[in-house]
């Protein structure tokens, strides 16, 4: 049995990126196209420009079509931005017959209260997660059927985004005749494609480093606790080196990538970097010293809001087995030292797993995202339609005229 | 007591004029604050709400219509009374070049009077500028309603809007305060508002900005405008401004001051305020806005304080469009403004060396007209190791 290829995309802030991944008997995926195209009209992970980021859509597409012979109609959308929040929801029933102990039935009545969260009436619900249940007093049950008891709640991580900032980015790829079949949180994707069964067991914390967000994922006892966005990225690197060498962003792009690094090394102080001529901007140089101050300070302050982010939900202590790092703010020279340092926690650049095909996009940090959600198509095609993360048919009903 | 100078501007004459029960009140606590204002009146069409108040000027209005009942919260009765004693309200006018209009907007005479009055002291060739409250979350959905039509209506007419969502003062006041409490509260900040703004307009400023860049500020602001004041004394007064602005709730633990296109500072201070303390609250101030944020600045001298300072600002979410043409149509005179064609709205009130170059601080970059990323009151746009004073070379030209 052969089957269907499936297609990723993800409008980021720095490429436009569609995936032609083939499920393989074995289960792993093989990738067979591969379509990127510098993004325009996106900012902090969300659209600005629809018209340009349609454009950038429509080239991404037809390069990955091109690259594997196949055509591209239906896609799989990745979504991100700080608009993005994660929230623990609480539901409670009591149980139908405390005689017969907790039944299915019961778990399914949970699920939907727990599910229906006031949201604020702008956001969508993208994803409810189930964390664990609690049978009267007694909590972190993680299966409660046949248990005795009187009453029965769950907790439940809901994300949730901008109604109006989702469907922009649906509309991106339906303006270029692309049929969306899910969307899902890009963060919950690197996810899927890096972490191990027993990372998840043990607690990681996963930190998507992208170019114009800073994403987290945080599983605990094999359950995801905590998502987050924080609309600084990448971007913001570039942009404080242009600003402080004023150099035009190109060339701080340029600087970060070559010669940058997130930690400081004193021997730097001296040592000048020299930036050729390029256009009409004459050569210089810039002191090595200062270009790594500059990206020290913004992913210190980056880490450090999602570190104590974490320690407030007091998840710091349930992370056994470190922190993984994705996206392509985790090629910078030094980035898992300072994250060590930062979070106190050992710290390794997340690798997709079980992936063939073209190996330059199943070996890099930055096509976590799109492969994790091929892994995620495969799944939810060959799983029962209540698989908790789909949201498939919810798109109908939000996308307002087409 | 003598904590306001007597003379007035060369430029003209003020008349702040109190609209309805809510700026009835404002006026009267005005006068109290400020024994020597030039000229404060209160316009009601309810006789008796209008009683109680003294030492200022009473226009009863509506009398032939309303029978001295109020307007019972309808604007259009409002309107039709105050239509009946016209040439009653014209004589407020007479010999002013600026009317303050201070309303509290959702009820009947509030929400009717005061676009009334707006579009009359437009006929009369009076600057207006309005400051309305918006009325509380509960005085219901009906209120609000109308307070925003009122709103619009005045928006289109007077000269300049200040905005004092009430609202937002329900976190000022403590849970036990009592409605009432919390009214008297809101009106008082009104006043105060209005003190510290004609301070600065006024001549006892030391550096002032005329008020045809408070027009421009607020015409650029489009009326959406908030504004906050803090108070400090001793030795750190300087720091307890700032940290009164970092805590205010009407600007929303700073979100307000971060999100803001531009900004009117008041700083009022006696006789002892250094240069240094002015340096370190414009300084402090601008931190915590936005980079590039246009600003204006004014420091006015209270001869009678001996110990405290006052900080009073307006920030605005601008039309960046908006502000540019402001600006260029403000200031015709200045041809500095030629230096910096990319963000003409940048550039600082002409004549200020306290100002200019406090705000020059950095372009937004990449992120200019984005939504800025404000976490815990600091905006992330502006680059981080600017915030944490990180000293960086500029790149220097190979050769030279």
């Amino acid at each position: 049995m052969t089957k269907a290829p499936f297609a990723a995309l993800e409008i980021g802030t720095s490429k436009v990126c569609a995936l032609v991944g083939e499920p393989r008997e074995d289960g792993n995926i093989m990738i067979s196209g591969v379509g990127n195209c510098p993004s325009y009209g996106v900012r902090k992970g969300v659209i600005v420009d629809l018209e340009k980021a349609s454009t950038c859509v429509q080239n991404a597409v037809q390069e990955a079509e091109a690259s594997s012979s196949v055509s591209i109609r239906q896609v799989y959308l990745l979504v991100n931005g700080d608009h993005i929040r994660g929230s623990i929801n609480q539901g409670s029933v009591p149980v139908f017959d405390p005689a017969k102990g907790i039944t299915a039935d019961d778990v399914d009545d949970v699920t939907d209260i727990a599910r229906a969260i006031n949201l604020p009436h702008e956001n969508e619900l993208l994803h409810s997660i189930a964390q664990t249940y609690a049978v009267d007093e007694q909590e972190g049950i993680i299966n409660p059927i046949g248990m005795q008891g009187t009453r029965l709640s769950m907790d439940m991580l809901i994300v949730h985004g901008s109604r109006n900032i989702l469907n922009n980015t649906i509309k991106a790829a339906r303006n270029m005749g692309l049929e969306v079949l899910d969307v899902v949180f890009s963060g919950l994707c690197s996810a899927l494609s890096t972490l191990t069964p027993e990372q998840k067991e043990c607690g990681v914390a996963l930190i998507d480093l992208g170019a114009g967000t800073t994403s987290h994922v945080v599983y605990a006892d094999d359950a995801i606790a905590d998502v987050g966005v924080v609309a600084v990225g990448g971007d913001h690197v570039t942009n404080d080196i242009s600003q402080g060498f004023t150099i035009s962003l190109r060339r701080a792009e340029a600087l970060k990538q070559e010669a940058g690094s997130a930690v400081i090394d004193p021997g730097d102080r001296f040592r000048r970097i020299p930036i050729p001529t390029e256009m009409s901007f004459p050569a210089c140089s810039v002191a090595a010293g200062d270009l790594n101050a500059i990206i020290n300070a913004r992913m210190d302050e980056t880490l450090r809001i999602i570190r104590n982010e974490l320690e407030k939900k007091s998840l710091l202590q349930e992370i056994g087995a470190g922190l993984v790092l994705t996206g392509g703010g985790a090629r910078l020279k030094g980035i898992t030292a300072l994250a060590e340092e930062i979070f106190g926690l050992s710290c390794s650049i997340g690798r997709p797993r079980y992936f063939g095909g073209i190996s330059t996009v199943h070996e890099g940090p930055e096509y976590a995202a799109p492969l994790g959600m091929l892994r995620y198509a495969l799944q939810s095609a060959t799983k029962s339609s209540r698989e908790s993360l789909s949201i498939g048919k919810l798109i109908k009903r939000w996308f307002i005229g087409q | 007591m003598n904590e306001f100078n007597k003379s007035l501007p060369a430029e003209g004459s003020l008349v702040v004029i109190g609209i309805g029960d809510g700026g009835g009140n404002a006026a009267q606590a005005l006068a109290r604050l400020w024994p020597q204002a030039p000229r404060v009146a209160a316009v009601n069409t309810d006789q008796q709400a209008l009683a109680q108040l003294d030492g200022i000027e009473r226009v009863y209005i509506g009398e032939k219509i309303l029978k001295g009942a109020g307007a019972g919260g309808d604007p259009r009765l409002a309107k039709q009374a105050a239509e009946s004693d016209s040439e009653q309200l014209r004589a407020l006018f007479h010999g002013a070049n600026l009317a303050i209009l201070a309303v509290g907007l959702g009820g009947g005479t509030g929400s009717g009077v005061a676009p009334f009055l707006a579009d009359m002291a437009r006929k009369e060739g009076v600057l207006t500028l309005c400051v309305a409250m918006l009325p509380f979350e509960f005085e219901g959905a009906r209120r609000k309603e109308q307070a925003e039509r009122g709103l619009q209506a005045i928006r289109d007419l007077a000269d300049g809007v200040i905005c004092l969502p009430n609202q937002r003062l329900t976190a000022l006041v403590e849970d036990k305060a009592n409605i009432q409490e919390a009214f008297r509260r809101a009106e008082a900040m009104l006043a105060a508002g209005i003190c510290d703004l004609w301070r600065i307009i006024g001549s006892t400023s030391i550096i002032k900005f005329n008020f045809a860049d408070l027009r421009a500020f607020l015409h650029a602001a489009k009326g959406n405008c908030i504004f906050c004041s803090c108070e400090g004394s001793g030795e750190r007064r300087a720091e307890e401004v700032l940290e009164g602005i970092e805590r205010n709730a009407l600007l929303n633990g700073c979100q307000a001051l971060a999100a803001a296109d531009s900004f009117a500072i008041c700083i009022t201070g006696g006789e002892n305020l250094s240069i240094a303390e002015v340096d370190r609250l414009v300084k402090g101030i601008a931190a915590r806005g936005r980079p590039g944020a246009h600003a204006i600045t004014g420091v006015g001298c209270e001869p009678g304080w001996t110990d405290k300072i006052r900080v009073t600002i307006l920030a605005s979410e601008t039309d960046q469009e908006l502000a540019a043409r402001a600006t260029a149509g403000g200031r015709p005179a200045r041809t500095a403004g030629a230096k910096e064609p990319r963000d003409s709205a940048r550039e600082a009130e002409p004549g200020d060396m306290v100002q200019t170059g406090l705000f020059d601080a950095v372009e937004q970059g990449r992120f200019k007209g984005v939504n800025p990323t404000i976490i815990d009151g600091s905006n992330l746009d502006i680059p981080s190791f600017i915030r944490r004073r990180i000293q960086v070379q500029k790149a220097k030209i190979a050769g030279s």
